[in-house]
């Protein structure tokens, strides 16, 4: 029997760096990450030391300057633009601060858009059953405008497992939240990301919520740190 | 459905709200007004030319035989070939030039025609046309008046007036006295064709040989079809040339009214040409309110993007934002169009009594009333321009959401 963790995210050596000006500001240095399967990581650090850049190229939604990434495998910089974007719709799912709900749609509408986008058959039966798990079974058509924070947050967590993601990563989920609104959703993403599966990268300020992860680091100097 | 498409729609009718949004709102109203103008002016403009056409065929027929100016002396076989034709349904000779008459100490210069009213079938229906008096009543010592000569004479059914003709100036020449022929007006038309009903007086065909000493010669014969088809003009008048003598020529309306014709299609297009600027400024309205769309959406536009949404399904929701734009402000263009210009005549009463300037209408176009032509050409182009530019409109803003970079999008405030 195979006991070999099953790495589904693996990156080595991200090096990512901003120009302002002629002057070039060093972002990330080197930064090396590996994520199992089902299991979770938090990434603590101070504002601006770079989590959201390391997110986005963990996602690809940026080019690194240099380093490479892997998404179960394969070598992410060997992809094309167009399949690069389709492959990340249902390998990864993302949860952002802001939540990024489309207004215009409800909450089911929110979460079978990501199906869509992704190119496969909106389950509505899925979006419906993720939302009730995330306790909005009374709220499923109800408008985004009408949602609280921590509503629209869930919303955005239901949508970031609709197409059962491998690796979900979340940028400040509970940022915008109350520590009580904060800490349902907390519990909601970990519990849920568990029964589905999907490993977690969690970036957070709060030290309580990076605690409960399975590995916990620190991005400080450009780099990737074991958190104490 | 598309998803790019569903949300392309919801973009623009959100659920929930009773109406539309804003920008949507603001863009189809600019399409819908420029529409709406383009295709009044062209179906106006569409109906004075089918007016005037209609009207040059009531009063010339649609072919006419003629010896370019000339007398043709064997008219009755010209008569026969044109009746012998099977789409003729009626051939009358006539003769034609200038006079001077005077009614009372009122003196004009009218255009003369001599028709013969012996033929049972006429090509011009003087019986339907009379607005005073009969037609039965005309002899070879009467005459008809056009109603614009009559008001200008005042002179009516039953009035003397005196004709002098150019041969009398001839004879004046050599010393002789001729005195002017005084005929009895028989009747007034009116044939809607202002220059037609302004200077025209129309007598009998041996009246107008004798006052131009023609003999039995004519100037033409003019030929009315079975059917108003131009094509079938057109291959009769063929037809008629390979069989008629030399220096007699049979020509359509449309020939003796070519430059006429031509100005009335530049007209035409040259309003069109015109009057698309509109539809421009309008896609500049679009343009702007589908820029604004976007940058208010760039975050939602990295979203998509950072769930798998590709450049190309993301032009596509914008550009079909600028297309639907544009179809929805064409529809009611069309719609508000037609209902504009069923209502014409009380908007045109309304302006012209405003601006006193009714006499005008009829004094330089013709008619009392405003006509109207629906062509299906003019529809079709305008529906299809309209939507080329409205769409071409919504192109910009959709290129530039789509070639967003998705992390850069996420972070804009």
């Amino acid at each position: 029997m195979d006991t070999t963790p099953h790495i589904v995210l693996k990156a080595e050596a991200l090096a990512k760096s901003f120009k302002s000006g002629a002057v070039s500001i060093p972002v990330l240095s080197g930064v090396s990450l590996e994520v199992t399967a089902g299991k979770s990581v938090s990434i603590r650090g101070e504002s601006g030391c770079g989590k959201t850049t390391l997110l986005n190229l963990l996602s690809r939604l940026e080019k690194p300057d240099s380093g490479t990434l892997e998404w179960e495998g394969r070598r992410v910089e060997a992809e094309q633009a167009t399949r690069l974007a389709a492959t990340r719709g249902r390998f990864m799912g993302m949860v952002f601060q802001s939540y990024y709900l489309v207004p215009e749609l409800d909450a089911v509408g929110n979460v079978t858009l990501a199906a869509k986008v992704a190119g496969l058959k909106p389950d509505r039966n899925r979006a419906e059953d993720l939302l009730k798990r995330m306790g909005l079974g009374e709220r499923l058509h109800g408008k985004v405008a009408t949602l609280s924070g921590g509503e629209r947050q869930r919303v955005a967590v239901a949508r970031a497992l609709m197409n059962r993601p491998k690796v979900l990563l979340a940028d400040e989920p509970t940022g915008n939240l109350d520590e009580k609104s904060g800490g349902i959703v907390m519990d909601l993403l970990l519990a849920i990301c568990a029964e589905e599966g999907a490993s977690l990268v969690l970036v957070t300020h709060n030290r309580s919520f990076a605690a409960r992860a399975d590995e916990k680091l620190l991005l400080a100097g450009g780099a990737l740190h074991p958190a104490q | 459905m598309p998803w790019y498409l569903q949300l392309a729609l919801r973009q623009l009718f959100p659920s929930g709200k009773r109406h539309p949004s804003f920008f949507f709102i603001v863009s189809v109203l600019g399409v819908t007004l420029g529409v709406t103008i383009l295709v009044i002016v062209q179906s106006v403009m569409g109906g004075f030319d089918h007016e005037h056409r209609a009207k040059m065929v009531l009063t010339s027929g649609n072919v006419d035989i003629r010896a370019g100016g000339s007398v043709i002396h064997d008219g009755d076989a010209i008569l026969a070939l044109a009746k012998a034709q099977p789409e003729v349904a009626a051939a009358v000779p006539y003769a034609q030039g200038v006079v001077m008459l005077t009614s009372g100490r009122r003196p004009a210069f009218p255009y003369i025609f001599g028709i013969d009213f012996t033929q049972k079938k006429q090509v011009i229906p003087f019986g339907d046309l009379l607005i005073d008096g009969h037609a039965d009543d005309m002899d070879d010592d009467s005459v008809l008046l056009s109603s614009g000569l009559a008001d200008t004479l005042g002179a009516w059914t039953g009035s003397d007036i005196d004709v002098y003709t150019p041969l009398m100036v001839e004879k004046l020449k050599a010393d002789e006295v001729m005195l002017p022929r005084r005929l009895r007006v028989a009747g007034v038309y009116q044939t809607g064709w202002n220059p037609f009903d302004s200077n025209t007086i129309v007598v009998t065909l041996p009246l107008m040989q004798d006052l131009y000493e023609m003999g039995s010669g004519i100037h033409g014969v003019s030929i009315r079809l079975k059917e108003d088809d131009d094509n079938m003009a057109l291959d009769l008048a063929q037809r008629l040339n390979r069989q008629l003598p030399e220096g007699i020529r049979a020509s359509t309306w449309m020939d003796l009214n070519r430059d006429f014709l031509w100005v009335l299609a530049m007209e035409k297009n040259m309003m069109m040409f015109l009057l698309l600027f509109i539809i421009l400024v309008a896609a500049f309205a679009i343009a702007v309110a589908q820029l604004l769309t976007v940058l208010r959406k760039t975050r939602e536009i990295g979203l998509l993007e950072a769930m798998g949404a590709r450049p190309r399904q993301l032009a596509t929701l914008y550009c079909f934002q600028g297309f639907f734009i544009g179809l929805f402000g064409t529809l009611l263009g069309f719609g508000l169009a037609v209902f504009s210009l069923h209502y014409r005549d009380p908007i045109v009463n309304l302006l012209a009594a405003l601006t006193n300037s009714r006499a005008a209408l009829v004094q330089f176009y013709q008619f009392s009333a405003l006509p109207v032509y629906y062509d299906w050409h003019d529809f079709l182009f305008i529906g299809t321009a309209t939507l080329l530019i409205s769409t071409a409109a919504g192109l910009i803003p959709a290129l530039r959401a789509a070639y967003m970079k998705p992390a850069e999008a996420l972070r804009s405030e």
